[in-house]
């Protein structure tokens, strides 16, 4: 065994060597198999994991429940498949399905290899290395803490999306930033009366906070909760709601705006005092499409109507801050942005909306009246003694409806609706996926951060999961600055460039600054994630040299990396950073905070190591340790959402000189946070810390002087100098789509085709309970349950639609993209899908480490070509959906 | 005393975690279930409605399967409780095809987890704990193995977690309850008084003792 892992080894026997003797033990952990990070308790059993379940004490997560996924889990402990050793490639051949001929190595030359081609690539220039990561088997958090501060203190900005961003919560993130504080939304289940759910499966086991949303929404239904759910697909949420209302894809916003419409227009009732103190809609909009400023301060204007006179939008005097009328300041005609807002929302009617989406009209008035009612716009409710506005109502969704390349106003059309309601994080609303305000742990005052006020008034992150906030607004820049344009398109920091097909044309005329010359992924599968794999292989296939931390193989490994390393199982694993996930996953609403600490069940396995200890030993190699230091002590320590905007010190954890493991970093960081009584030794005895939320805190939306945007000004401050540099590298675009207002775009899905097309039928990819990313399909127990379950491996079609194709029960069909692309698989008829709709979950692996989920399923994202049309340049969300021509195959074999 | 279940379907969202949650507690080999769920779509586009039902054995007050066991291996216990001893079970199965929920299993082969790649410890573990016979029927036992052992620490089945059956506990829905049916007291009785549930096929008479609650 290599000297850096017998180190380990000891260090972790000397800590947990007692513990482990025992024949019969349980552990309080966390589970890593999906964003949720839920509590858990595992047993283990002569040495070896045998069981898992969620803990009843605790509130993140079931509250002693826990989803296959999690239960499961110890039996990828159990893999045969685990990567236990470094491994060096010796086929030097790299492409789709290349057996990779692996070799093992020693940490020590695995180490010094990738350090050695980092620093070559380093000198170069430090954008040639290419980061891909995706939270994985180990855990979200992981992603974002030990793997990702590892970029900024290397210097590199060069990112290619793992998957996540792009083809998940492009908008979502930053719209959640800008509005809640938060990396997600979840529905105050506890008082949460009405939810009209849009494209996605929160509360029923997929997105954000799964298990203990599937806890908080099953009491809510016994409750009473109503539920109406507006999807393509009727089998997965719906199936818990008192309604299903058919919907294309990525068509949403027309209903929404239309809702938006009727509430402002028609119906006249929305939360006036919210828009007035609480968005940017009492902000001056002049000629120019910007904000009337104070020429001195160059802050946001309001006119208030109390004393009839302008203030800025942090003058302690505003009172009344008009949302009508017209107002001169400086000789610059402006008008309230949600007078504007009114008069641009006329457009939108319920008959047109009708006519893009297929929800008949009536549906959207009766929509609209519905919210309206439900969410008793004006009345408040006492919760422990403290009075909270009470808005039991809220319109929530997530990836099936803002993963489309008209993403940005999508997903900004649905939060005007919770905006006129005025129920972000009050009681009864739509509350961020966690907490924005922390006042502090009781006993010490520490874990503390807030959300707070930024530039122009706007609502800015405190505690944030990665480490580029979404407030203040990046800068265009470029080109040539950033491999995958995100110099040019500042807030679509994750896209699907460099992957695109087009890709490498645009890079060419910015001048190739710089190549890339290594390929460095975390827990994603590149090859699978993001679009058809062959436009994957063309971009990989151009780097010298490529390497993973995983603790499976997949595609992407296989077919193009020369170097793995063995990442521990989570089960192994002694990670602080999943306690830190207060804006990603936490409980919402008046749930317990519950921190936890992910501790090892037994020691790591082999040669698998922690991630974090070796970040530490490659930054050492590298020679930026102290900046990654200065990086890990910024995450560890809420830095930014306690300087709040001031300047305050911060004291740290851990110098920027100091040579600590894992092990010591979250000894320290609890200490930090809890007390000197309450380090890892502490948390190894105990478990985990709850104590109990404050109104204050869940509902703090009043308590937090800040603004949300109901008109994006960033994105039409730089327009011109953006289009300028955009399309020197031949990006032609809709420049109308770059507009502060929330405006009806259409996906590209309905412009790349004309109507009467052969292509007749839309793909989406539906989330699957079993399901995260493809890494729980290899999985042997969760493969048993995904056999009996018709959805899981089946394409799923309309049954009439079918019959029109002459498509029977269980035929195998072929799915063809216009450019030839196929997939093939075995069909499922369901009564419960759009007639223009088939759908199937993300699978269809081939990887030989992982053999149990190769060849079931398909793989929707093979019959997507992506380029610059297919994507939302405002968030950088792709176009997942493809438009294909189906048909019955004789002799069929399945996938690829 | 009569040990029965209440699944909530308002609650349950047919995640699966009680059907994989059975097998780890049971060490179950490849392609046996003891638990499974039953998914069905009725009505037409778009009135069209999905159903989820989570079954398992019904643990009968008539159980037809008792009757038609030629060797007493499967037997019903006092508590109410229908099991098969395997020594006795000659895998005739005629109580296959006497059930008429078709909850049992044949168990024909021995497989691996990881086919060709040799057992894994669980397995293994698993074989010196649960040393399922091949040529043999298996079904679910309400965990009975967990209630007994919890009965003599003094735990109470279906409040105490280490005495319920490990399909309850999981459940992220809290959707499922046990108890007592023949103590009003219970918490599963209240339950069934408040909300009614259903048996599933009333017409068999077999008097399941798992019972639904269909909002």
């Amino acid at each position: 065994m290599t000297g850096i892992v017998t180190k380990e080894r000891e260090r972790y026997r000397k800590f947990f060597g007692e513990r482990d003797k025992q024949k019969d033990y349980w552990v309080h952990s966390v589970c890593s198999l999906c964003y949720n990070e839920c509590a858990n308790r595992v047993r283990v059993l002569d040495g070896k994991p045998v069981a898992a379940e969620g803990v009843p004490e605790s509130d993140k997560g079931a509250q002693g429940g826990l989803c296959a996924k999690g239960v499961t889990a110890v039996m990828d402990w159990h893999d045969p498949n685990r990567i236990l050793y470094p491994v060096k490639r010796t086929n030097p051949k790299k492409g789709l399905h290349e057996a990779p001929g692996w070799q093992r190595i020693t940490w020590e030359e695995a180490l010094d290899t990738i350090a050695e081609k980092l620093i070559a690539a380093r000198k170069k220039d430090p954008r040639s290395t290419v980061f891909a990561m995706s939270p994985g088997p180990t855990g979200g958090m992981r992603a974002n803490s030990s793997w990702s501060r590892f970029i900024p203190a290397y210097g590199g900005n060069s990112h290619a999306s793992g998957g996540p961003g792009t083809m998940c919560g492009g908008a979502a993130h930053h719209i959640g930033a800008l509005h809640y504080a938060a990396w997600d939304i979840v529905p105050d289940y506890r008082y949460c009366n009405y939810v009209l759910r849009c494209g996605g499966n929160e509360g029923w086991g997929g997105g954000r906070n799964a298990s203990a949303s599937i806890r908080q929404a099953a009491a809510a239904r016994e409750r009473g909760m109503k539920m109406r759910v507006m999807d393509p697909q009727g089998f997965t949420v719906a199936s818990k709601g008192e309604e299903w209302i058919p919907i294309l894809p990525a068509t949403d916003i027309a209903v929404f705006l239309a809702i938006a419409n009727l509430m402002v227009n028609e119906i006249g009732v929305y939360d006036k005092e919210y828009i007035r103190h609480k968005t940017n809609g009492a902000y001056l909009l002049g000629p120019d499409r910007l904000y009337v400023r104070d020429q001195e301060t160059k802050k946001p204007l309001i006119f208030d109507e109390a004393d009839q006179k302008l203030k800025t939008y942090d003058d302690p005097t505003l009172k009344h801050p008009a949302i009508e009328g017209k107002y001169t300041a400086h000789g610059v005609q402006g008008e309230p942005i949600f007078a504007r807002m009114k008069e641009h929302l006329k457009q939108y009617k319920p008959e047109w909306a009708a006519e893009i989406s297929s929800v008949p009209a009536d549906t959207i008035r009766r929509l609209a009246k519905e919210l309206v009612e439900e969410a008793k716009i004006g009345s408040f409710i006492e919760i422990d003694g403290v009075k909270v506005p009470y808005r039991p109502a809220c319109v929530v969704g997530y990836k099936g409806l803002q993963t489309h390349s008209n993403s940005h106003h999508q997903y900004t059309a649905m939060h005007l609706i919770n905006v006129l309601l005025g129920n972000q994080d009050v009681c009864g609303g739509l509350l961020g996926s966690g907490t924005a305000r922390s006042l502090g742990y009781p006993e010490t005052g520490g874990f503390a951060y807030s959300a707070y006020r930024g530039l122009d008034g706007i609502l800015t992150t405190g505690a944030w999961p990665v480490g580029i906030p979404a407030w203040p607004p990046g800068k265009v820049q470029g080109p040539g600055v950033c491999l995958n344009f995100y110099d040019l398109f500042p807030h679509a920091r994750s896209n699907i460039y460099p992957y695109a097909e087009d890709w490498e044309e645009k890079w060419k005329k910015t001048g190739e600054p710089f190549s890339p010359e290594v390929f460095f992924t975390y827990g994603a599968n590149v090859v699978m994630s993001l679009l058809r794999p062959e436009a994957v292989e063309k971009f990989l296939k151009k780097v010298p040299f490529a390497c993973a931390l995983q603790p499976f193989h997949n595609e992407t490994t296989e077919g193009f990396c020369d170097i793995v390393l063995p990442e521990s199982h989570f089960l192994e694993t002694l990670d602080i950073s999943t306690g830190f996930s207060t804006t990603y996953s936490y409980p919402v609403g008046m749930d317990k905070w519950s921190f936890h600490v992910r501790m090892p069940v037994t020691e790591p396995k082999g040669e698998a190591r922690d991630i974090q200890d070796v970040m530490f030993d490659l930054a050492d190699r590298v020679g930026i340790r102290d900046q990654y230091n200065a990086q890990i002590n910024d995450y560890y320590s809420f830095t930014r959402g306690r300087r709040m905007g001031r300047d305050i010190e911060i004291p740290l954890i851990i110098k920027p000189e100091e040579r600590i493991t894992n092990m010591e970093l979250v000894d320290r960081v609890l200490k930090y946070h809890f007390g000197p009584e309450r380090g890892l030794e502490w948390f190894r005895d105990n478990g985990f810390l709850t104590w109990k939320k404050r109104p204050d805190e869940c509902y703090w939306r009043w308590f937090v002087d800040a603004r949300v945007p109901i008109y994006y000004e960033e994105v039409e401050q730089d327009r011109e100098e953006q289009r300028k540099k955009a399309e020197s590298v031949g990006f032609n675009l809709n420049w109308d789509y770059f507009t502060g207002m929330t405006t009806y775009f259409p996906s590209v899905i309905y412009t790349e085709l004309p109507p009467d097309s052969e292509y007749d039928l839309f793909v989406i990819s539906q989330r699957d309970p079993l399901m995260t990313y493809r890494f729980t399909a290899h999985n042997p127990f969760i493969n048993a349950a995904a056999t009996i379950n018709p959805y899981t491996y089946n394409v799923t079609m309309n049954a009439q639609t079918a019959k029109k194709k002459g498509i029977k029960e269980g035929d195998t069909i072929c799915l063809e993209n216009r450019f030839g692309d196929t997939q093939t698989g075995k069909v499922k008829l369901s009564q419960l899908v759009h007639p223009a709709v088939i759908a199937a979950v993300g699978l269809g692996s081939w990887a030989r480490g992982t053999p149990v989920s190769s060849g079931k399923g398909i793989n929707p994202n093979a019959l997507l070509r992506q380029d610059q049309h297919r994507f939302c340049p405002l968030s950088g969300s792709s176009e997942p959906t493809p438009r294909v021509k189906v048909y019955r195959k004789q002799n069929a074999r399945s996938t690829t | 005393m009569r040990w029965g279940m209440l699944i909530n379907l308002v609650k349950c969202v047919g995640c699966y975690s009680c059907v994989v949650k059975c097998e780890q507690e049971h060490f179950l080999p490849p392609s046996v279930l003891f638990g499974r769920i039953l998914i069905s779509e009725t009505g037409e586009y778009p009135r069209a409605l999905k159903h989820v039902y989570p079954v398992l054995c019904n643990h009968c007050k008539e159980a037809k399967c008792v009757d038609a066991c030629p060797t007493r291996a499967t037997q019903k216990r006092e508590d109410g409780i229908v099991w098969v001893d395997s020594d006795k079970c000659v895998g005739c199965r005629y109580c296959l095809m006497a059930c008429p929920y078709q909850v049992r299993t044949y168990y024909d082969e021995e497989k691996e987890y990881y086919p060709g790649q040799g057992l894994t410890e669980f397995e293994k573990l698993g074989r010196q704990l649960h040393p399922y016979q091949t040529g043999t029927v298996l079904k679910c036992t309400f965990c009975m193995e967990r209630i007994d052992s919890g009965i003599k620490r003094g735990l109470k089945p279906g409040v105490d977690r280490d005495a319920t059956p490990a399909c309850v506990i999981t459940c992220p829905s809290k959707a499922r309850y046990f108890g007592d049916l023949d103590d009003p007291e219970s918490e599963i009785s209240m339950l069934v008084r408040k909300w009614r549930p259903v048996q599933l096929r009333p017409e068999y008479g077999t008097e399941p003792s798992v019972l639904y609650v269909i909002g």
